[in-house]
């Protein structure tokens, strides 16, 4: 359903993707991990089309998007859901769904009821300025936000970063029920414990190229790749998940 | 005080006009528009020009002319340094309004024409033992109409919630699907046609003349500021301090008018640097 292919971007005079290569099929959970600064983030973004690649292929449902407007892609059903959440933050919690769900051309009557109910809490703060919500809040709505254009693909990124315990464990058990609608998403997360969780599937970035992919099993037989990539402290982590 | 008062409030509710644009243009593209006083002038010079075929129907047309105009100004000299830094678009914009001025005095002439108000708004009535013309009561009260009618259309309408998701945060609205450019296009349209149409209702108030822009652009964006850049609740008031502080000023110390309104300005944003309503982006 999404296949990069070659992609480098540059900003200025930075080059920050190396040709990256990814692939994201129709149902499944990827997941893109790496170091801070790896280019995972400018990865999303240029696949929403918020930055432009210098050069490469991105193909949606075998439609070309890479020479799209961000507005464009996102109608054909592309969701993001950018690191720093960015709800907007003088818009109520409603207001925020309604924006997106009539910005859609997917969404339906229903959708902004729907949206507000995937995360209870949200249906409850409804009315509330979104500024006025805590990061957690504020990451559900987020989520909501992209799941009521009714989209066949989810850039998720970092959505636990800076999250309490039991925050984490709603926004994981939103993605896995997201699973149930049959979305695809391309998850950024710093989590290696929650990425293998809910991944199908996954790419380690690292200085702007792709330095591994194969599935849970295969990354968790790489303690070298772990290592060099995300951190030697990461190898741990990986280990109690094999367990 | 009670007649100074009154013109301020006259002055106040034209200026929410024109500064709602303002603060509309600058809220959504970041873009600092210097050559929205000239637009307004236009309106003015459009308003003269029709009158005479069109009568007060020239009133609508003028800013129907105006609005194209503008359009065409946005997409040949501001669409293409969106992305840089605002003080770019505040370079192009003011250049951009010497030249129109330019251009009406080289076409119109520099005299100022002050024109009548329609039979029916001729007069004068009575209020509180001073005589006050129809005229400037019926037009501040359309222009108020007029403000509050672009407050309901924010605030209440589909189109309206996109513009306050781009006004908070614009890249993210287009994440979302919403064709900003083609939005922010259109609001400068609509902006120039409020402004437009000011000029036009004001021309039996305050005459037509090529610097009419100048003077508009610098109160409306003391009002702006007063209001919180990208405030449009905090502009309106902003622009009734801005006018209650010049014409109750300048009552009493005519030549000081002018300082007078910057200190209340200075002093106001000393004591709310987020705008009255301290809501607004500091830049």
């Amino acid at each position: 359903m999404l296949k990069v292919s070659s992609l480098h971007v540059h900003y200025g005079s930075a080059h920050v993707l190396h040709g990256v290569d990814l692939e994201v099929g129709a149902g499944k959970i990827v997941c893109l991990i790496g170091r801070n600064g790896a280019g995972k983030s400018t990865t999303l973004k240029s696949i929403i089309g918020l930055v432009s690649a210098t050069s490469g292929e991105i193909l949606f449902e075998e439609q070309r998007i890479d020479t799209m407007a961000a507005h464009q892609v996102a109608r054909m059903g592309v969701a993001y859901v950018p690191e720093d959440r960015r709800p907007f933050g003088s818009l109520s919690v409603e207001e925020n769904i309604r924006v997106a769900a009539q910005a859609s051309p997917h969404s339906d009557a229903n959708g902004v009821s729907e949206a507000l109910a995937f995360f209870p809490v949200l249906e409850e703060r409804a009315r509330q300025l979104a500024g006025s919500l805590s990061g957690g809040e504020q990451q559900m709505l987020v989520i909501a936000r992209a799941l009521v254009a009714r989209p066949r693909l989810i850039l998720l990124d970092e959505p636990t970063e800076g999250l309490a315990p039991g925050l984490v464990r709603s926004i994981r058990d939103g993605i896995m029920k997201t699973r149930t609608h049959g979305l695809s998403i391309l998850l950024v997360e710093q989590n290696l414990s929650l990425a293998l969780e809910v991944g199908d599937y996954f790419y380690v970035l690292s200085r702007g190229f792709v330095a591994f992919e194969g599935t849970s099993e295969e990354l968790l037989a790489r303690e070298d790749v772990i290592a060099e990539h995300l951190g030697v402290g990461r190898v741990k982590e990986a280990l109690r998940a094999r367990e | 005080m009670f007649v100074n008062s009154l013109n301020g409030i006259i002055y106040g509710s034209f200026l929410a006009l024109t500064s709602l644009g303002l603060s509309l243009v600058f809220g959504l593209g970041r873009v600092v528009n210097f050559a929205h006083g000239v637009l307004y002038a236009l309106g003015g010079y459009f308003f003269i020009i029709f009158l005479p075929s069109l009568g007060w129907g020239a009133m609508v047309f003028a800013p129907l002319v105006v609005v194209p105009l503008a359009i065409a100004m946005e997409w040949l000299t501001i669409a293409p340094i969106r992305n840089r830094d605002e003080i770019y678009t505040l370079l192009v914009t003011f250049g951009l309004s010497f030249m129109i001025t330019g251009a009406i005095e080289y076409l119109w002439g520099t005299e100022t024409t002050l024109i009548k108000p329609p039979v029916i708004f001729q007069g004068t009535v009575d209020i509180l033992g001073n005589q006050f013309p129809v005229y400037r009561l019926f037009a501040s009260a359309l222009s108020l109409l007029v403000t509050g009618l672009v407050f309901v259309f924010i605030q209440f309408t589909a189109v309206g919630l996109k513009i306050r998701a781009i006004t908070d945060d614009n890249e993210m609205a287009e994440a979302l699907g919403i064709n900003t450019r083609w939005l922010l296009t259109s609001i400068f349209g609509g902006a120039a046609g409020f402004a437009a149409f000011a000029g036009a209702l004001g021309a039996p108030i305050f005459s037509v003349e090529p610097e009419m822009g100048m003077g508009i652009i610098i109160d409306s964006f003391l009002a702006v500021i007063l209001g919180g850049l990208g405030h449009l609740p905090g502009t309106a008031v902003g622009a009734f301090i801005v006018a209650l502080a010049k014409s109750i000023g300048g009552g009493y110390i005519a030549e000081w008018a002018i300082a007078v309104l910057f200190l209340v300005v200075a002093a106001i944003m000393v004591l709310r640097p987020r705008g009255v309503f301290g809501r607004g982006r500091i830049a």
